[in-house]
């Protein structure tokens, strides 16, 4: 579990690394808001969401889409294992 | 509009020295070229736009005795009541001029002199009994000055950058701290430019430089006013109307005054719509022709409005269309006029226009700009009213949602799915109402953060001179006796209206054609009168420039008084993606980021991959974040390239173009310059 979630945060900082200019020096912090943070925007948030839809096939409905799920790396990351396990693949 | 150069030095100055300084900004004023020079160390030139008092323009302009000197880049509008106060005084004028009042006015006011003209102008003063200069701006900062120091020891001023660096003493090198605020602000703080050891006299100031160049007093003369708790007209919003109207009105009139064809420009706002209106209908000034851009994309494009106010006034609409290759094509010769980094394309546009008002023999052109700030129509009034709102309760669901009446524009508003991720970033920072930047600390946090570009070297050096910091400490004293509203209204003309509007997307695009802007929102009578109206006049609930639209709801069509703010906007990334001729790849190279050496050419080129991306783009825009990204990079790169890496060949001077002007027997006098070039 812990492993998988390691993993799957792993992935999400390699897509914004790879997809959105982020300095070589930054550190993701785990537990804060990347929009607070000044890593992303209000709008990149949106990429980062249908970026996780697909990667990892999961849906997420509109009452979802806040703080508790998205707001930091960890919450993302435990969102996508709750998802996973209610919808298997 | 002119331009206006000048050198003192401890040393004999050559006032031929100065045509190549006069020629590198003739296109500000086509009409003459003027040089002057005292017996030993100074030279002062004016390149002129002849506009009031077409015979009778020469400068500098004297005192009756010689002993005061003035050149002027602008109008002072009152002139005609100035001389009547100061012959009252003693005072005796030889010809019909605006800027023959400076010399005199300086004698009897001092150095506060510029505090009883009303007008938008520089004006350098030079003192020859003190052996002092004296460089003034006007109150919003409409006309550019600015100064420095070369190698030699020389103190050199102009209306525009390129003008000093004409001189080889002069360093040319950009200044990463600069570069940094207008990351953080979108313009620069104070006086900083672009470059360093360059400096541009502050808004509202006259600062006093010895004879060795050194700044030896600092006046400000004028500071953005405000309520200070009383209100006029509280009881009576009628009367307020009246008194609006007729504040306005005088100074869209003697914005009229010139002796040559004045245009106005149409936006399709709001704003514009008013001035046209009292243009024609209340001043019923028949010459006036008006100037409109519209786009080829729709999403930017306003000329439905602008012709329906056109036919509706019964004014001859001169239009033109830019298409995103237009942003492309012109946007290096805008870089270089503005001489600093821009945060959106949108200057570009305005440059296209101005062009075409000069191709229709027009010199001066009045304009709607100033209104947004002094009767609070911009966004960030609104925004602020609702944060500051939201923060009382921020556990409301429903405070919040006035969000998005303000921005249905944005995708993420669009789209209702992201409205609770979206709101949370309007949310940072709602309780902290006692930070004097709380209105702008959105802006501020989204835009410093794109500081990431700069290479860590850079950011290692200027991490220590914070823009933030820098701001804050530039504020007056008495900025905490201002409401929020009258705080966000203060840094905005102080940052984005000076620095920028007034600048890159006002006079520099205006003077690279030789035209004149005009601002009657402007005016200081009437930004004085504005500040102290009831607040709910001007933003009452979140319906902004409420008084405006209300004292004119009558006279324009409903469409257009009623419009919600519809920001003026022009193709941003997109315009770049075909690149034809290579500008983008060649300015943003690895190669050219590390010659510069302020930004980090990997994260650059993340932002280039997703310009240049292949794949079908989920959504139809680019983030914000990206476009201001880009824009600020690749036109702080061009400056570099047009300034520093590949400079302008110097064209041979002709001196016969200038006329020689001396002051002998309590007369000016003019003559053709001898020499043929230097």
């Amino acid at each position: 579990m812990v492993h998988e979630k390691e993993q799957y945060i792993n992935q999400i900082i390699t897509y914004i690394r790879c997809n959105f200019p982020v300095a070589k020096e930054t550190v993701f912090p785990l537990n804060k808001s990347l929009i607070e943070e000044g890593i992303l925007d209000s709008y990149s948030i949106i990429e980062v969401v249908n970026y996780i839809e697909e990667e990892f096939h999961v849906s997420v409905g509109d009452d979802e889409l806040v703080k508790d799920n998205f707001g930091s790396l960890i919450n993302m990351a435990d969102f996508i294992i709750k998802k996973s396990k209610k919808q298997p693949h | 509009m002119c331009g206006i150069v000048g050198i003192i030095t401890p040393y004999k100055a050559d006032p031929l020295k100065l045509t190549g300084m006069l020629s590198s900004i003739e296109h500000r004023g086509p009409d003459e070229g003027y040089l002057w020079n005292d017996d030993y160390h100074v030279a002062l030139g004016v390149q002129r736009l002849s506009i009031v008092n077409l015979q009778n323009g020469v400068q500098p302009t004297f005192s009756e005795e010689g002993s005061i000197c003035a050149i002027l880049n602008g109008e002072i509008y009152n002139y005609q009541e100035i001389k009547i106060e100061l012959t009252k005084y003693g005072f005796n004028f030889r010809e019909g001029s605006d800027a023959e009042v400076i010399p005199a006015a300086y004698q009897y006011w001092g150095i506060d002199f510029a505090s009883h003209f009303n007008g938008d102008f520089a004006i350098v003063v030079w003192d020859k009994l003190r052996q002092e200069t004296i460089l003034v701006r006007d109150r919003t900062g409409q006309k550019p000055l600015f100064y420095t120091k070369s190698q030699k020891g020389d103190f050199l001023f102009a209306s525009e950058i390129k003008a000093l660096f004409e001189d080889d003493h002069v360093v040319k090198e950009l200044n990463p701290v600069s570069i940094a605020q207008v990351f953080t602000f979108w313009t620069f703080v104070d006086s900083h430019t672009t470059f360093k050891n360059i400096y541009q006299v502050p808004l509202g100031t006259a600062l006093k430089f010895s004879l060795h160049g050194d700044c030896i007093k600092k006046h400000v003369y004028w500071d953005i006013p405000y309520s200070k708790g009383q209100y006029s007209f509280v009881n009576s919003f009628h009367e307020c109307q009246m008194a609006f109207k007729e504040e306005l009105k005088k100074a869209v009139k003697i914005r009229l005054k010139a002796d040559v064809k004045v245009g106005t420009y149409i936006s399709g706002g709001v704003d514009s719509s008013v001035i046209n209106y009292i243009v024609s209908k209340e001043l019923n000034h028949k010459s006036t022709e008006a100037f409109s851009i519209g786009f080829e994309n729709k999403i930017f494009d306003e000329s439905t409005y602008q012709k329906k106010l056109s036919e509706h006034l019964g004014i001859n609409l001169n239009e033109i269309t830019c298409s995103n290759q237009d942003i492309y094509e012109n946007f290096s010769n805008v870089v270089y006029h503005c001489e600093a980094p821009l945060f959106r394309t949108a200057p570009v546009p305005m440059y296209i226009l101005s062009k075409n008002v000069q191709d229709n023999n027009f010199k001066v052109v009045l304009t709607g700009e100033g209104s947004d700030e002094v009767n609070w129509g911009y966004d960030i009034f609104r925004e602020t009213k609702i944060r500051n709102f939201w923060s009382k309760d921020p556990s409301s669901k429903l405070r919040p949602q006035l969000f998005r009446k303000l921005y249905n524009y944005l995708p993420q508003f669009q789209n209702t799915r992201y409205l609770n991720l979206t709101l949370d970033f309007f949310k940072r920072g709602i309780s902290d109402i006692n930070d004097p930047l709380y209105s702008h600390a959105l802006r501020i946090l989204n835009s410093n953060a794109l500081i990431m570009y700069f290479d860590p070297e850079i950011k290692k050096q200027i991490e220590n001179i914070s823009p933030i910091e820098l701001l804050k400490s530039n504020l007056p004293v008495d900025y905490n006796n201002r409401t929020i509203l009258e705080k966000c209204q203060y840094l905005e003309m102080k940052t984005l209206l000076s620095g920028y509007l007034l600048s890159s997307q006002g006079d520099r695009m205006q003077s690279a054609h030789g035209i004149e802007g005009r601002y009657p929102y402007l005016d200081h009578n009437f930004i004085e009168f504005a500040a102290t109206i009831p607040e709910k006049y001007k933003l009452n609930g979140i319906a902004d420039k409420f008084i405006l639209r209300q004292t004119y709801a009558n006279f324009l069509p409903n469409e257009l008084i009623n419009r919600p703010k519809f920001a003026y906007r022009a193709p941003e990334m997109e315009a770049f993606v075909e690149d034809k001729h290579g500008m983008v790849r060649d300015v943003l190279s690895k190669e050219s980021i590390e010659n510069l050496g302020i930004f980090d050419s990997k994260v650059v080129q993340t932002l280039l991959a997703r310009l240049f991306s292949d794949q079908p783009k989920k959504f139809s825009t680019f983030s914000t974040r990206d476009n201001l990204a880009f824009i600020q990079i690749l036109s702080t790169q061009l400056l570099f390239h047009l300034f520093i890496v590949k400079p302008k060949q110097n064209k041979k001077y002709f001196s016969n173009k200038f006329k020689m002007v001396s002051f002998k027997n309590k007369k000016v006098h003019t003559a053709s310059c001898t020499l043929d070039s230097y």
